[in-house]
């Protein structure tokens, strides 16, 4: 008896530890705004008159998605709203489940990144049923218009990549040689940016594209292919890489073969190490800016609980970085 | 005296001391939460629990027997797909559940011919059969996504609602009578058990153990296949998990909501009732954190403490 005892109370104990950090349990310092709220009950904006946001975030595992997390949970805390997150671990069910779950909780707007495809519907149609605004955020926009949303934000891939090109060509004083390295070819961003960035190089005919192959994404497959690339061209000018961890790993591969003083990186993202690298060396030249901070969806959240007008699409500032405004944007504590 | 004696026995099951457990967390969340207690949530719970559940049926058999079926969450990527590309040729609703369910009773079929033809470990064949079925849905959709225009009778079935109760409810409440009585109240249930308990004992009173096991590991790609067929329904669209998240994660919860509730993972042991509670408690934590605003990453950790609990206390018991 007194070890079934023990072993209920340890459930217990267990249970009310963690409901009583629930919240702060998060990154300390950042949520604040969650856990001064906790415990007492709040519901939506009744009661302390605060709102609650959800967020249902598709994956926590990948920098991108954590920065996501961290600042809209930052810019909750700054704006003074509750912010819940729910980790979908990958799976449209999970994601559906924790969406309902929000629901339920009766937030007062809805923040979803999905990587589901048509499989998130479902939740998308609950949530306009249940009244609640949704704000479609980094993920796929649905193209049935049958799909009730508030809003949606994000960067323009196609923009960024037209503006990567342009910077490039005024660089090359529109001649030379150029390398490009694409994400995984058949992933949506890398033929958004491609489609941006193809049609406005093309306006150059002394641009040459002596190579363009796929570094997947990933920092060693990048290095690898440029190192391939290095031997069977003698003269680059500039590479072109879709994203800075490819950058990154072309500029390893570059440095090995030593010709670094002869040739300019490009890339996309500005994640915190391209800008490190922008910032005290040579070796990256520029890096489009690819819009992290959950920010601007938290702002459009908190407008939409409180009924106000918003527009449909909302398309983030993509500036180009490089030496003479990194400043702006380097943040050393930034955790992309 | 009689009945202290009773309520005695009943308080040395895993099962009321996962109830009552049940009954206190419900209780107390109303304190940090008033939207817990609300119809639309416990529909909406009852809705997120009912498919792991319904696979913990059949993962229920299989562990009884000493037996395990790693195979299940795959069996149900197999089953949604084909779901959907059924839709996508317009197929009568009648129809796709047919095929699906039958595919569901055949790769289950599958993995108990393999186990008891073969001579082969049960975990290592469906772990194979699962990492085959992975690959080959993969392999038709080449990693991406599917939908097609599914009909609303199709919807229905896992999006439909009988009065305010959805229908994965209703059909998760069904197998588990239907199970309760499979278990209980017939030969072959009986037999499960037996098999489970000694295997030797149970071939020299002439239980037909190969037939057992066969069943056995059928029924659990049918149940499986089930709950397939309502995820799909529900969605109306198929989406490949990358990793080991995703449907290809129910063998774990599953497994996990049968041993919680109280059965043995060296069979012979373990009641329908505990798959249900146990089910039941993984499904309430999940939803509870949100209500709680806790941090995601603790949901799992917290989940592998309660299984460590109810698979330490099992074990102390059969320890006296």
């Amino acid at each position: 008896m007194k070890k079934k005892t023990s072993v209920l109370a340890l459930f217990l104990v267990l249970l009310i530890a963690v409901t009583g950090c629930g919240g702060g349990a998060g990154n300390a310092g950042t949520t604040e705004a969650a856990s001064t709220s906790e415990g007492s009950g709040s519901s939506g904006k009744s009661g302390d008159g605060k709102i609650v946001i959800g967020f249902s975030q598709t994956v926590m595992n990948h920098p991108f998605r954590i920065a996501n997390v961290d600042t809209a949970k930052k810019a909750a805390a700054d704006l003074g709203v509750e912010i819940i997150v729910t980790d979908g671990q990958g799976d449209a069910n999970k994601e559906i489940a924790n969406i309902e779950s929000l629901i339920a909780r009766n937030v007062d707007a809805l923040i979803v990144s999905s990587l589901s495809g048509n499989a998130i519907y479902p939740a998308y149609k609950e949530a306009e049923r249940a009244g609640i605004p949704l704000i479609i955020a980094a993920s796929g926009v649905p193209d049935d218009d049958s799909i009730p949303y508030t809003t949606f934000v994000a960067s323009d891939e196609v923009t960024m990549g037209q503006q990567a090109a342009k910077y490039i060509a005024d660089k090359m004083g529109q001649k030379g040689n150029l390398v490009i390295l694409n994400g995984v070819v058949e992933s949506t961003n890398s033929q958004l940016r491609t489609q941006g960035f193809m049609p406005e190089i093309q306006k150059y005919p002394d641009i040459k594209i002596v190579a363009e192959q796929s570094g997947e994404w990933l920092r060693l497959p990048a290095m690898q292919v440029m190192t391939n690339i290095l031997q069977a061209n003698s003269k680059i000018d500039f590479v072109f890489a879709q994203n800075d961890e490819m950058a990154l790993g072309a500029i390893e591969a570059i440095k090995k073969a030593n010709r670094m003083s002869e040739i300019k990186v490009v890339s996309m993202d500005s994640q915190k190490e391209a800008l490190e690298k922008i910032k005290n060396t040579d070796e990256l030249m520029m890096t489009v800016k690819n819009e992290w901070s959950f920010e601007t969806a938290v702002k459009l959240a908190i407008d939409a609980a409180n009924g106000k007008e918003i527009q449909k699409r909302v398309i983030l500032d993509s500036p180009v970085i490089d030496k003479s405004n990194v400043d702006n944007f380097y943040d050393p504590n930034s955790t992309f | 005296m009689e009945t202290i004696q009773k309520a005695r026995t009943l308080l040395k099951q895993e099962e009321t001391l996962l109830l009552l457990f049940i009954v206190i967390v419900t209780l107390i969340s109303p304190i940090f939460s008033p939207e817990f207690f609300t119809s639309y949530n416990f529909s909406n719970l009852l809705r997120q629990i009912s498919y792991p559940a319904i696979v913990s049926i059949g993962m229920l058999l299989t562990v009884l027997i000493g037996g395990i079926d790693l195979s299940v969450g795959s069996v149900m990527q197999a089953v949604s797909l084909t779901a959907i590309m059924l839709v996508q040729l317009q197929a009568p609703t009648g129809v796709i559940v047919i095929v699906v369910l039958a595919l569901g009773l055949f790769l289950g079929l599958m993995n108990g011919m393999l186990i008891t033809f073969g001579k082969l470990q049960p975990f290592i064949v469906t772990l194979g059969t699962k990492v085959i079925i992975d690959g080959t849905t993969l392999f038709m959709t080449k990693g991406k996504g599917i939908s097609g225009d599914a009909s609303d009778s199709f919807l229905s079935i896992g999006g439909g609602y009988m009065g305010a109760i959805p229908n994965p409810v209703i059909i998760m409440l069904v197998l588990y009578i239907i199970g309760f009585i499979l278990l209980n109240k017939t030969i072959f249930g009986r037999q499960i058990y037996s098999v489970g308990s000694n295997r030797v004992a149970a071939y020299n009173s002439g239980i037909n153990v190969k037939k057992v096991q066969l069943s056995v590991y059928a029924l659990s790609g049918l149940f499986a296949a089930i709950a397939g067929l309502l995820i799909a329904s529900r969605t109306g669209a198929y989406q490949p998990m990358s990793g080991n998240s995703g449907a290809t994660g129910m063998e774990l919860s599953a497994i996990a909501a049968v041993v919680v509730g109280g059965a043995s993972l060296s069979g012979g042991k373990g009641t329908i009732w505990g798959a249900f509670l146990g089910a039941l408690l993984a499904g309430l934590l999940f939803n509870l954190l949100v209500f709680l605003n806790m941090n995601p990453y603790i949901q799992q950790f917290i989940l592998g403490i309660i299984i460590l609990a109810a698979v330490i206390f099992s074990a102390s018991k059969n320890r006296k």
